[in-house]
């Protein structure tokens, strides 16, 4: 499941439950028509902190989707509670790729131009 | 029973005489008490009511239909099956589903042809059974056909493909001579399945045992990997990868040294004497994402005994029912428990493992490669 909402300027991606081989593709959809929009922010934040497991498919789905928009200038930050995420993005570095926030507030407020 | 009703309503004798379908009913002695003529024709016509179902259809007795069919009245509940009248003695090559239900003194039954259903069934299945068989192929060809012995080592390595195997995995490893000496070992993980995800598992696989002839250190002959698959897929696939090299004679009274580097992959675990389990760092970044990725590195010596294992997120991420992981945890106490066994049965056993967690079925690629030290 995956939602938009937004904090101030900067839009939310929300994932809840798994994000594996079966919803990656829903989550793309959605990731893609905020980084691709009309209007493109400079920051996006995915909020991952629902999320109970993440396998390759989302990684996948992640690193994907937002190729273009991080190519253009955009941020991606991730939010992440403790959880196998976690570990998924440590294990493919994908916390050296992203910044990654404990929590909403601080993902959406800090250093946003 | 006759056709109209005294209150001039439908007379559903002659609308069941016009059923294209076949419908009988029968009593609860299991004689006929109604047959319409669409029935007639396929059970072979004369006049069937007041026959005994079993007299008259003897090549039915004791089949499953049977069974349905004496469960049905005795339990009062309907059911449906495919049948195939043909194994009954019935002169027809056609399909019929069919559904009997019970009505006050008997059982009724209509059925209707489903021999296209079938047929289309059937060709789905040859299309499958076809696939499988080019993905099982293409498998073979993108693991080494057997594994090369190691003067002072032996490895063992298993794979299992997803689910039913019809598509080709993204999983592979590979052992192979270096030019002066060496050994090099490599376990990867291509995002996604498929002939995309297989032809991407070739390069790699050819990719890296190119580089590792020319460059010859881990992280450069990763770096090269990640090179080739940015140029080839535009960053449209990731990857990751450990790769290591062996070096026969560095560890000293016959201790192996390996220079480890990783890319976004699981580390592999080393089995210590005594049943320690250690976890190389893991840092590097997945390939096929940024130009110029970082990995982690790091040299460890394998004395005597020991034992390498090298392994996909399939294993760690293979998942029970009640939806808990594998994990490290456990990979680590069933790791902890190989002390002594061959790299051959250090593999099998870690495949077990994953594979009875999810009860047989892999939800992911699995793979694993085992470097033992001989003792």
């Amino acid at each position: 499941m995956a939602l938009v909402h937004s904090r101030g300027e900067v839009p939310v991606v929300k994932v809840s439950g798994d994000l594996d081989l079966m919803s990656a593709p829903m989550f793309r959809g959605v990731l893609g028509q905020v980084v691709r929009g009309q209007s493109v922010p400079e920051v996006v934040v995915v909020d991952l902190g629902g999320v109970g497991f993440m396998d390759s498919c989302g990684v996948n789905a992640l690193i994907g989707e937002t190729r273009g928009f991080v190519a253009g200038g955009g941020k991606v930050r991730l939010v992440t509670k403790a959880s196998p995420v976690v570990r998924t993005l440590s294990i493919t570095g994908l916390d050296k790729i992203f910044e990654v926030y404990p929590d909403i507030g601080s993902a959406s407020c800090r250093g946003v131009a | 029973m006759k056709g109209r009703m005294e209150d001039g309503g439908p007379d559903l004798h002659a609308t069941l005489d016009h059923l294209p379908d076949p419908f009988v009913a029968v009593d609860g002695e299991w004689r006929f008490t109604y047959v319409n003529p669409a029935a007639a024709s396929i059970l072979g016509g004369g006049d069937l009511v007041g026959k005994l179902v079993w007299d008259r259809f003897p090549g039915a007795s004791g089949s499953e239909f049977n069974k349905k069919l004496l469960s049905a009245m005795e339990t009062r509940e309907p059911f449906d099956m495919l049948l195939k009248p043909r194994e009954f003695g019935l002169d027809t090559d056609a399909w019929f589903n069919l559904r009997a239900y019970p009505v006050p003194g008997g059982l009724a039954a209509i059925a209707w042809d489903a021999t296209a259903a079938k047929e289309s069934e059937e060709e789905r299945d040859e299309l499958l059974r076809a696939k499988t068989e080019i993905a099982r192929v293409l498998q073979r060809a993108l693991l080494p056909p057997s594994l090369p012995s190691i003067p002072g080592a032996e490895v063992g390595a298993k794979y299992v493909a997803a689910g039913e195997g019809v598509e080709v995995g993204g999983d592979f490893y590979d052992v192979f001579a270096m030019e002066d000496d060496g050994w090099a070992l490599v376990i990867g993980d291509v995002a996604g399945k498929g002939p995309e995800a297989a032809s991407l598992t070739s390069l790699a696989r050819h990719t890296i045992r190119a580089a590792a002839m020319r460059v010859k250190r881990p992280k450069r002959v990763l770096s090269t990997l990640n090179d080739e698959i940015l140029r080839q897929t535009g960053g449209e696939r990731l990857f990751t990868a450990v790769y290591g090299e062996l070096e026969p004679h560095l560890g000293g009274e016959g201790a192996m040294e390996l220079r480890v580097a990783c890319a976004g992959h699981p580390s592999p675990l080393i089995l210590r004497k005594g049943g320690e389990v250690e976890r190389l760092p893991e840092t590097g970044t997945i390939l096929g994402v940024l130009e110029d990725p970082e990995f982690s590195y790091c040299e460890v010596t394998v004395k005597r005994g020991e034992a390498v294992v090298f392994y996909t997120d399939g294993v760690i991420e293979a998942r029970s029912e009640d939806g808990s992981f594998f994990g490290e945890e456990r990979l680590s106490e069933v790791a902890s428990g190989c002390g002594g066994l061959s790299a051959r049965d250090v593999a099998a056993r870690i495949e077990a493992a994953a594979l009875d967690f999810q009860n047989g079925v892999a939800r992911d690629d699995i793979a694993v490669l085992v470097l033992r030290v001989e003792a």
